[in-house]
């Protein structure tokens, strides 16, 4: 195995890609453009290496990276892949280089635009690889920020609310979540913020009692848990498309990592103590999003809501504490980053095209550009948990491991997925088939070069729907080992 | 004799005042002169207290001590005049016949902040404070064609006096009760005075003029008129370098406070919790910028309390090192807020809008300082604020970190309503671009890029500030 710092590489892909855009005048948007698609592939090239290279069998972190940063407090820059974060950052450079793709059009203050993103798509990947705390936070902040100017500045309805709610809401989150990171810090008594160490430090049982809701409600806000998800859906509706696809795709899986990452190996008697609680919260994610999609005419508000309700399955999954149910929250993090961000590009470009996402103005639009349909029409079937997709079977591993710990909520559950084939039936038939319910001036159908991303999208889909063990094979030996730590 | 080579930097001073008096004294050109005069003297000082880093010597019956901390906020105090002078530029919005004076006062100013930072006796360090605080006294009133200003000057010097009034006594109290002014054998006397009220009230009085200083609720009320009565380049040093004293010195204090038994170090977590909650909350009503950053002085300056309550020497450097990082972002913002008001008049929220496209690098640096003030990584806000907290956090203070992390929710609420008015809102008035001199725009870099790399790079900076903590009592 090569020695070569791989992920500091692939860190360094969106922040030298940031800097270029900074040194790149404003008055040359091709170049800034592609200084942006360069800095994507390469960081999914690093990533496919990293891949390529990881093993599965072999136990603890691959590529780790250590080296003193902040001595005096005991932050290193300690990076590492296991099985659960690689599939997340294969995720975020897929998702980051199509997002790139998908605004190739964007002609408004191109530089600042792609240099926001960038900067958002740095925090990304940090918190994905970080294994020190005070980087993680650091990150996962890094990646809250930028999202405000990139809503509020290119966005649409709303936008200006939206995204304000938006950052609150996410900065209420970080506020519960610092207080817990200085508390881990402190009650270990190690002095380091090294996760791996503060993993096996112990912790007094009223410690970890008090401590593990501040994590679990501050990432959790993050990753759209039920009552505080009322940010996602509004900020969606009004983030521009990329940023829609990067902030449903890959954002709020941030929030589910950290409880994953942080949350239940450090604090397992609290992950134990409250696992009924957030198991009961992330049900009532699932069956209340389901029903208010339903009732959204706005596409963009069902995919929201949708959202929430997928993202309350991820919960469900990391409640269960078994392997079954966090090896689907994993596989279904991924698999809905996948889904949300093409959704949010197929949305995008009918509204682009018609300048309207109202369902009830729509219709027929299989007729008009059958490709963009088909992109929402697959993206709307995956999000239903049709067989051949992955979310199939990210969903029924979360299905699985719930009936063996919350049987009751397991059949809840089930029946609120009829709710979630009603809606997305619901807009498909609606919004792609019968008549235009409105005149709507003839529009082409989405070109080559912008069904690119989508296409990926698609083909990302479908691999994993047919061959999930490929993800599987990844993800399983490290929630073994974390299943095993748990208990 | 070499030993008086530890004082270079309070003979830099003295040259310095000889020179803009020089300038002073001529008929033309006389602000071009006397900020020629204080630029030179300014980086005379910096480097005069870079060159006596390394030594510790006790001077004038050891009332006056140079070492490695009292240095570093020297370097801290020359670095904000310096940036204050750059910041006052032409002295737009102070009366035209008194431009020149005003490097002159803030000479003066920067003087007592020096030797603040060196007093390790009370008497001294009264002296040294109220050199400093005179001299704004003279400088607030200055303003011109203001009413408001008028109003903030009577206000800072009313209150002003009141709070040295209030100094002074706790100071008579303090000296009668452990029979010395010196602050090292105070510390010895008070464990034993413990349960005597009067000592820690005199105690608590004496902090009560730094807190002033430091505008920590319910010692503030001046600092929203003068922040806004004041001119520009003045309402900045106020904001900085004097800042950086005062924290300084309540550093060198606190550890007298927690010694004087729970009570006061009590008090003091609840003004910290107080004046984040209502320096925050009332920031965000607002419209008048330096108004709004002098609300959230008076947040930032609970935060830096935060970290002392600790009185660890963790606590002590994290609340230095915050306070530099602090003269950084906020000469960076007053910098920015000063050139969008190059008249001299108080600028509004609108006044920023279409700042992006008037003058993106002066967006850009706005962007990063309010960031920076809201604690939002890569910023160095960020880490200054964790190491406080965290300090807080070592001595159980959770409460405390818990109500300062909410409350950079908070704030984050107000700097982004001025990020959307630079980058978000259309300019009504279709103004034209904005031009930099070439120094502003070196400014511009130097203070963002330092923004940046030390959210990044803290060590370094990290590590002086805690080699000067720990030579605290």
């Amino acid at each position: 195995m090569s020695t070569a710092p791989l992920l500091t590489i692939l860190l360094a892909c969106p922040v030298l890609g940031l800097a270029g855009i900074l040194v790149t005048p404003a008055r040359f948007p091709g170049a800034i453009r592609r200084v942006a698609v360069s800095s994507g592939v390469a960081a999914l090239v690093v990533v496919a290496v990293l891949w390529a290279r990881f093993d599965p069998s072999l136990p603890g972190y691959q590529f780790v990276e250590l080296k003193r940063w902040i001595p005096a407090f005991g932050i290193s820059w300690h990076n590492g892949v296991d099985g659960l974060n690689l599939p997340l950052l294969a995720l975020t450079s897929i998702v980051y280089l199509t997002g790139i793709l998908v605004m190739w059009e964007l002609e408004v203050r191109v530089k600042e635009y792609f240099a926001f993103m960038t900067l958002l798509v740095v925090g990304v990947f940090g918190v994905f690889m970080t294994l020190d705390l005070f980087f993680f936070v650091f990150y996962y902040e890094v990646a809250v920020l930028p999202m405000y100017l990139l809503i509020a500045i290119w966005g649409s309805t709303r936008k200006e609310y939206g995204a304000m709610k938006l950052t609150l809401y996410l900065l209420v989150g970080t506020a519960l979540v610092v207080p817990a990171a200085l508390a881990l810090y402190w009650g270990a008594g190690l002095g380091t913020f090294d996760l791996t160490r503060l993993a096996a430090a112990h912790y007094g049982r009223s410690f970890q009692l008090l401590v593990y809701p501040f994590l679990f409600v501050g990432f959790g806000i993050l990753a759209g848990m039920w009552p505080l998800h009322t940010w996602s859906p509004v900020g969606h509706v009004a983030a521009p498309t990329a940023v829609s696809m990067l902030h449903a795709g890959v954002l709020m899986k941030l929030g589910a990592y950290g409880i994953l990452r942080v949350a239940m190996p450090v604090l397992p008697q609290g992950a134990h103590y409250w696992a009924s609680a957030t198991a009961t919260l992330a049900t009532v994610n699932i069956v209340y999003g389901a029903f208010v999609a339903l009732a959204q005419t706005d596409l963009k508000f069902v995919i929201g809501y949708s959202s929430v309700s997928h993202m309350g399955i991820v919960l469900l999954g990391l409640s269960t504490l078994n392997e079954a149910g966090i090896n689907g929250a994993v596989f279904q993090m991924f698999s809905h980053g996948i889904m949300t961000a093409l959704f949010f590009a197929a949305v995008g470009y009918i509204y682009d095209r018609l300048h309207t996402r109202d369902i009830g103005r729509l219709g027929g639009l299989s007729r008009a550009m059958p490709l963009a349909s088909a992109f929402f029409i697959i993206a709307a079937l995956t999000g239903a948990g049709v067989p051949g997709f992955s979310s199939f079977w990210a969903e029924l591993l979360v299905f699985l491991g719930t009936l063996r710990t919350f049987p009751v909520l397991a059949i809840i559950v089930v029946a609120a997925l009829t709710i979630t084939l009603a809606y997305s039936i619901r807009v498909i038939v609606l919004a792609f088939f019968g008549e235009p319910r409105e005149a709507h001036p003839h529009v082409a159908d989405i070109g080559l070069f912008l069904s690119l991303p989508r296409a990926i999208l698609v083909g990302v889909l479908l691999l994993f729907g047919f061959v999930p063990h490929l993800m599987l094979d990844v993800i399983a030996p490290a929630t073994r080992s974390l299943v095993q730590a748990l208990s | 004799m070499t030993r008086w080579f530890a004082l270079f930097p309070e003979a830099a001073l003295g040259v310095t005042a000889l020179l803009i008096f020089a300038a002073l004294m001529t008929d033309r050109h006389r602000t071009e002169r006397a900020r020629a005069a204080a630029f030179t003297g300014g980086l005379l000082v910096l480097a005069a207290s870079l060159l006596t880093m390394g030594r510790t010597e006790e001077f004038f019956w050891a009332t006056y001590r140079v070492d490695a901390f009292s240095q570093l906020v020297k370097v801290a105090v020359a670095a904000g005049f310096l940036l204050s002078v750059a910041i006052v530029k032409d002295g737009a919005g102070q009366r035209e016949d008194a431009r020149a004076e005003i490097f002159f006062f803030l000479l003066t100013s920067a003087a007592g902040l020096v030797s603040l930072a060196s007093a390790v006796e009370l008497v001294s360090l009264y002296l040294s404070l109220e050199i400093a605080s005179f001299s704004l006294f003279v400088l607030v009133p200055l303003r011109d064609r203001f009413e408001l200003g008028r109003e903030a000057a009577l206000k800072f010097l009313v209150v002003g006096l009141a709070a040295s009034a209030v100094t002074l006594f706790g100071l008579s109290l303090v000296v009668g009760f452990t029979g010395s002014t010196r602050i090292d054998q105070i510390a010895v006397q008070l464990p034993g005075l413990a349960g005597e009220p009067a000592a820690i009230f005199g105690l608590a009085l004496f902090l009560a003029g730094l807190l002033f200083k430091l505008a920590v609720f319910p010692f503030h009320f001046w600092a929203p008129d003068v922040y806004q009565g004041a001119s520009h380049g003045v309402a900045a040093f106020v904001a900085t370098a004097s800042k950086v004293g005062a924290i300084a010195v309540l550093a060198r204090l606190v550890s007298l406070a927690a010694l004087g038994g729970t009570q006061l170090v009590m008090a003091l977590a609840v003004m910290a919790a107080v004046s984040m909650t209502l320096g925050n909350l009332v920031a965000i009503v607002q419209r008048d910028l330096k108004r709004m950053l002098a609300y959230s002085a008076v947040a930032q300056a609970g935060y830096v309390v935060v970290g002392l309550v600790a009185y660890t020497p963790d606590g002590s450097a994290a609340a230095l090192f915050y306070g530099l990082l602090y003269l950084l972002m906020n000469s960076a913002a007053f910098l920015v807020v000063a050139r969008v008001a190059a008249d001299g008049a108080n600028p509004t929220l609108d006044d920023l809008r279409g700042l992006h496209r008037r003058s993106p690098l002066q967006a850009a640096t706005l962007l990063l300082a309010l960031f920076a003030l809201a604690g939002v990584p890569p910023t160095a806000g960020f880490v200054g604020k964790w190491f406080l907290f965290s300090a807080a956090m070592s001595q159980g203070w959770w409460f405390l970190v818990v109500l300062g992390a909410l409350n950079s929710t908070v704030s984050v609420y107000y700097y982004l309503v001025a990020v959307k008015h630079a980058y978000l809102l259309p300019d009504e008035r279709n103004r034209g671009p904005l031009p930099l001199s070439l120094a502003d725009r070196a400014l511009c870099y130097a203070l963002s890029g330092a923004v940046v790399v030390l959210g990044v790079f803290p060590t370094p900076l990290y590590a002086w500030a805690g080699r000067a903590a720990r030579l605290l009592p």
